[in-house]
Formats: structure tokens, sequence, C-alpha cells
């Protein structure tokens, strides 16, 4: 009997639908929608239809352009750069933010407060020569997908000073609500290589499709002694 | 020329015949009334006419084609009655533009005058309409279509009386305007009798009589006499319909084709033979007992 | 002396125009099912959400294919109830034979099934354009665009799969015609299939899927679900070419 069961939405969706569909018959002999004006109807529902299909194409509302594939492979890994002690070497076009701080003290304390989102990795360096501490917020381009750079939703951390406190909040995480629109399943029956199901399932298979990560460097006068509430890495 | 010919036509429903091998013919331009009570296979008739039913038996030709599923006899031919149908959204002014398109002979101006006649609105829905107010619109159809073969079922069931005079009269004028072969049924046959040229009465699944109205009005005489007397000289005359009418008393509708010497011997019993009108005739020809309702009522 | 009889596609246009003009408020309903199709769509067919590397992702997969499923009933439902008698009295009122209202019954569905279909395809842009203009903060993903070809193939297909379903629902009101038992008997014996071949795991439903719709090449398909209707309009034409115009 499971087969039953395992129909029962199908069914109760086409119980649904034919009770829809005999109100819908009942509306339609009803006096008011007689003679034109069920013509009239279909005229008007026709004209949105075709308005918002205009619309559709000239408002510039897709953030993904399919066409448009970025190419990854020319950005720099920042955590395997920052893991290998290379970070100096990666171009300064990665660098978002900076802040510049002087310090005239040997000990600094960093404090690091967490938002409600993912944490940063910080990562420490030193400096010849400066009273300054200098913290940087490297970042490449955040990939959903291969072609939707999704960047500007990431909030950025905050960094100030306080006598010889660096206090580093971490953002919280950026929201974004992405919808997007399939063709129906007539259109996907005969789409080369990417056929999808008769029933559209959820997963869009992102999750494994980010691309970008940041990092934060600190760099402090060589004399300087760190100390942290986190642990060292 | 022959518009309907039907060869010992048979329809029945399981065991149950409502035509019994009829056999009749209709001629082109002609006004046939077909008369017959309830129930005696007058719609059934002319639904085989109209190809609607299928006959179960026989050969039926209209226009020398088999009706069912012909598309000559549905072009050449209309049948009105008070159960069409029209699509509900069509308001009467589309179904009349409809009707317009579909017969090539259609009377758009008398369908007009006729409309306005009745006063109806264009705008109204046939569904909406009295029953009738419905009949009158069915014929104002029947009418202005001008089909060679034009059948009205029951056409004036529901309309009051002035209304089917009027209608009456149109359908009289509009055939001397155009003549065309027309069927109309009926089961009181005085009120169209004045249109008729023709009647087929139709009694219980069989011809009775097909005859024109000038020969009905001479087809029978009636008589009344003393029971004995009366049974005595009609022995030998076709006796179409006979009532006891008590204390002795008989009144008999025989065939008048009684020989001189025979009506001699009746006016000699001092009988006076009385006409028989064809609406009084198709009456007693389709009775069911030879003895009326009141045989019901009679002691066994 | 012989009366004219009409060629038989002047009969059919005009009876097919009469039904045109007759018939009109199935759009009426066509509009308010796609309407409701699309208030049930508005939630989306799919969603999930995740996030990652200081994101949170919420995506939603919106598309007609609701809107589709309903225009599709509409189609069989439309066809079933030509098929019924009220519906067949109006075809004789005016000329016609069994055959000519059939073959206009048959050009009706067809329209009705193109226009079915193109509305259901562009209620997508519509079911987009209530999405957009009813959040500030939505973000659209556009999907790859379709090959021209592609989309001519789509288009044919979602106006053949319509009236497939018409089709259906026409040799299913002309059994039913031939007599009311199967009204009963119908539904019955589909769900008893269901069950028999859902016990020796052959699930008719996933054969019909596999049969029509995981078929990959569009002339294959094309033929399959052509011919499919075509049979089951003829296997109609000779039910009803018998059925007598009882009133």
């Amino acid at each position: 009997m499971h087969i039953i069961f395992g129909f029962m939405p199908i069914i109760i969706v086409v119980a649904l639908v034919i009770i829809a569909v005999f109100i819908g018959l009942k509306v339609g002999r009803s006096k008011k929608t007689r003679g034109n004006k069920s013509l009239y109807l279909l005229v008007g529902y026709g004209f949105l239809l075709v308005l918002s299909t205009i619309l559709y194409y000239l408002l510039p509302v897709a953030a993904e352009d399919p066409t448009q594939k970025i190419d990854v492979t020319q950005i720099p890994n920042l955590s395997m750069e920052a893991y290998e002690g290379k970070l100096a070497n990666v171009d300064e076009k990665y660098i978002t933010q900076k802040w510049t701080f002087p310090f005239e003290g040997n000990q600094l304390n960093i404090e690091e407060y967490w938002g409600n989102g993912d944490v940063i990795d910080v990562y420490y360096g030193t400096r010849k020569n400066t009273n300054e501490i200098e913290v940087l917020l490297y970042e490449t381009p955040l990939i959903i997908g291969e072609s939707f750079d999704a960047s500007e939703i990431r909030i950025a951390p905050k960094v100030s000073l306080e006598d010889d406190r660096l206090l580093i909040q971490h953002p919280d995480a950026g929201n974004i609500q992405l919808s997007q629109f399939k063709n129906e399943f007539p259109f996907r029956q005969f789409l080369k290589g990417s056929k999808g199901d008769l029933f559209y399932s959820a997963d869009l298979d992102w999750d494994s499709d980010y691309y970008g990560d940041r990092v934060i460097y600190i760099r402090v006068p060589a004399r300087v002694q760190l100390e942290s509430n986190v642990d060292e890495q | 020329m022959n518009i309907v010919q039907c060869n010992a036509v048979s329809k029945s429903y399981g065991n149950v015949a409502a035509l019994d091998e009829v056999t009749f013919s209709i001629k082109q331009d002609t006004i046939t009334g077909i008369i017959g009570r309830n129930g005696a296979g007058k719609t059934t008739l002319l639904k085989l006419i109209a190809g609607y039913w299928k006959h179960s038996k026989g050969d039926i030709h209209v226009f020398s084609e088999n009706p069912f599923n012909s598309l000559t006899v549905s072009a050449n031919m209309i049948y009105i009655d008070d159960q069409m149908t029209f699509p509900d959204a069509m308001p009467l002014h589309s179904i009349l533009t409809e009707a317009a398109r579909f017969y090539p002979n259609w009377d758009a101006k008398l369908a007009k005058r006729l409309f306005d006649y009745f006063s109806f609105h264009p705008n109204q829905f046939h569904d909406h309409l009295s029953k009738g107010k419905k009949s009158t619109f069915n014929t104002i159809i029947g009418l202005a279509s001008r089909c060679a073969l034009t059948i009205f079922d029951e056409p004036t069931t529901g309309m009051d009386e002035a209304v089917r005079n009027d209608f009456y009269r149109a359908l009289l004028r509009d055939y001397i305007v155009a003549p065309r072969t027309i069927l109309i049924s009926s089961h009181h046959l005085n009120e169209i009798e004045h249109l008729l040229e023709d009647v087929l009465l139709i009694d219980r699944g069989r011809v009775k009589l097909h005859l024109s109205i000038d020969a009905l009005q001479q087809y029978a005489i009636g008589v009344t006499g003393n029971q004995a007397v009366l049974s005595q000289w009609a022995n030998d005359q076709e006796i179409l319909f006979s009532k006891d009418d008590g204390e002795n008393s008989l009144f008999l509708v025989v065939r008048n084709n009684v020989s001189k010497e025979k009506m001699d011997q009746l006016l000699g019993l001092g009988i006076k033979p009385t006409s028989i009108s064809p609406a009084e005739l198709c009456l007693y020809m389709t009775q069911l007992k030879k003895g009326g309702i009141d045989d019901v009522f009679r002691d066994a | 002396m012989s009366f004219a009889t009409p060629k038989l596609i002047d009969i059919v246009k005009k009876q097919f125009l009469f039904k045109w003009k007759g018939y009109r408020p199935f759009f009426t309903n066509l509009v308010i099912l796609q309407a409701i199709a699309i208030i049930f769509s508005l939630g989306g067919i799919g969603s999930s959400s995740h996030g990652r590397e200081g994101v949170n992702v919420s995506e939603s997969i919106y598309s007609a294919d609701f809107v589709l499923a309903f225009t599709m009933l509409w189609a069989f439902i439309v066809a079933i109830l030509l098929t019924s008698k009220a519906y067949r009295e109006a075809d004789f009122v005016f000329i016609t034979n069994r055959f000519t209202a059939q073959l206009a019954n048959v050009a009706f569905l067809f329209t009705i099934s193109v226009i079915g279909a193109i509305t259901a395809i562009l209620s997508r842009n519509l079911l987009w354009m209530i999405t957009y203009f009813s959040s500030d903060n939505i973000t659209f993903v556009k999907e790859a665009a379709l090959h021209p070809s592609e989309y001519v193939m789509g288009g044919i297909a979602t106006i053949l799969y319509v009236f497939l379903f018409s089709a259906v629902g026409y040799l299913l009101g002309s059994i039913v015609q031939m007599n009311k038992m199967f009204a009963f008997i119908l539904p019955v014996v589909f769900i008893a299939l269901l069950i028999l071949f859902g016990m020796q795991e052959q699930y008719l439903l996933l054969w019909l899927h596999e049969f029509y719709y995981q078929e990959d090449s569009f002339i294959w398909w094309f033929v399959k679900t052509g011919f499919t209707a075509t049979a089951f309009f003829i296997a109609s034409f000779y039910l009803l070419n018998r059925q007598e115009v009882s009133k």
C-alpha cells in the first residue's frame, strides 16, 4: 500500500486542482463573466503577461550573467598564502581596508569579539622602523556559483585601538536572498546535458560553489609584545 | 419530389418500439402536421428525420440521403423545439449572428423584425428566458433560417394564445414568400388546421392516416342512434370509433364511403349523419380504448 | 432537384468559430486557475539556505510548473465537457454532423491548448514581476539563456503536453458518453492499476514518466506524444460518431 501513500501529495494536489477548476467553471457560468467579459479578462491578463515579460528583459535585475564566467584560477587563495606567510606577496588590490594606529607602547593586547557570522582568520606580522600598527583586511571576491559576485554583501570587521588594546569586532554575516526562475518542465526536458527532473528538487548545489575568502593581517612594530584573548594560531 | 421518404422505419429501445414500420413520404413545399397524442412517436419520428437519432430498421431518406450524419441533410434542415441548447455565454443577438453565418438563406430582416416585434432584448441570455419566450425565440430562428426542410416539434410550448396566433400567421405568410417543406407537430390539430395541407396522424408508433386536410374533412361521418339498430346497419361499414353513450344509444364514426343505398337506409331510420372535423377525427382515431376514459369508471 | 452539400471544411470552420464565441467562459476559468496557480507558486517550488564565507544565502527556485499543471488539467476538463450532452446538443443547433462537430472540437481544443500553453509559459514572468515588486532585497539569478532551438522545442512541447491532456479528457468523456457507468468504473480501474502495478514494483506513473518525459530526443518525443493524442482522438471519433444526440 506504500505506493498509495507515496502518491498522496499528488492526489491531494489533483483533488485541489479539480475543485479549483469546478469553482472556476461555476464562476465562468455566472452572469457577470458571460459574453465579451471573459474575452476582456483574457485580453487583460494577456496584456499583464506581455508587460511582465517586457519588464523581465528590460530591467537589469539579474545578478548572475551565466555567460560571463569568472575565472577563479587567477585569484589567490588567501588562507594558503597567509598560512605560508606569504601574505605580503599578495597583490595589493586585494587589500580592501586598512587601519593604522600610532603606537608607543611595548605591549599590545588583541581582543577579538565575535559577531553572528564566520570568524575571519587573523594573522600577525612585524614592521621595522615605525611606530604604527597596521591592520590590513585582505579579501578575494566572493563568487557564488560560477559567475555571481556577492562580495558586496559581506560586512567589514571593525577595528579600533584603545590604549594598548586592539579591538577586532568580527562582522555579522551578510544576508542575501537569491531567487532563481527556472524554465517549465517541457523546456527542461530537452536541455542538453543539464536535464532536470520532472519534479524540481531544491538543492542548487552551491555549497561547494563558494569561492573567495578573507583574512586580517596585523603588523606591529617589531618591539611590541602581543597578547591575545584567542589562542595563538 | 419527395423530401422525406420512410419505408418500414422502426425505432426501438430494447423491446419497446417507439416507431413500428412507418411508411410515408413528404412532398416538397408542403406544410404537414404531425399529429398524435403524447408518446405517440411524433418526436421520435422527427428526430429520425433530422438525423439526430438513428433508426433501428427500415429505410429513411431525407433529400435522398440517410439523415444520420448527413451534412447535406443538416445543411438544408432545421429542427426547432423548446429544448434547443445554445452555448451559455451567447446573448440572443450573437445567436442570431451565428445562425446567419450558418444558413445561406438566412433572412436577417425577418429575424430582426420578429425579434423586435416579440420585444426581445439583444443582450438577454437564452437560458434566462421564460418557457414561452424560449419557444418564441426558437421559432424566429426556424422561420428566418428558411431551410428547405423546417421541422417544428411542438413549437408553441409555453406560448400564450396571442403569441401562438402570431406565430402561425408569421409561418403562413413567410411560407407564401418562401415556400419550403415544413413539418409541424402538435397534439391539438384544431389550432394549426388552417395552416396545414397534409396531416400525418401517428398513434402508438404507427401511421394512422396520411391525408390532405381536404380529404380529412370528408374522411368520416358520425352517426348516433339506437344501439341494436345502428350496430346492425354498420356491420359492413368501416368503423373508426364507437362509443356506447348509455341508455341503448350508440355513437359511431364510420368511414365516409357509405354507399347511396346504405345512406338512404340510414336516413330511413331517422338518423342524420354529422360531419366530423379533422381534429375530432384525429382524437377519435387515437383513443386508447373504444369506450374512452369512461370505461375506466365503468363497473365490470 | 438536388440540395447543396456544403464543403466539410467550411462547416468545420463555422463550427469552430461558433465554439470560439460560445465557449469564452472557459478562458475566464483559465485566468482564474492560473491566478490560483501563481499564488501557489509564490512560495517557490524549492528553497534552501546555508551560510559560508561571511554570508547567509537563502535561495528560492521559482517556476510556472504549477501553472502549467493547472492548465493541463483545465484542458483535460474542458475536453470532457465538450463531449458532454449539453455541449454536443449545442453543436446540433446549427449545421453539422458528428464528424464536423468533432473536427471543430479538436480544432477548438488545439487552440485552447496553444492559448493555455503560451499564457502558462509567460506567467513565469508575471510570477517574477510579483516577486520583484513585492520585495526589496531579493537578488535574481538568471538561468542560462536558452538556445532559440530550445525555445522552439520547449514551446512546442508545452503546447503538445496540454493538447495531450485534452486528448485524454476527450477520450474519457467519449467513453463515459457511451455508458454513464464508466464515470465510476474508469477512476476505479485507474486506482486499481496504480495499486496492481505498484505491488509488482512497476509503477504505472513511473513508466509514463519514463516513456514521455525521459525521452531526450525531441523528434521521438514528438512522434510518441503526437501519436498518442491522434490515437485518442480517433478512438473518440469512433465512439462519438455513433452517438445519438438525445435531447
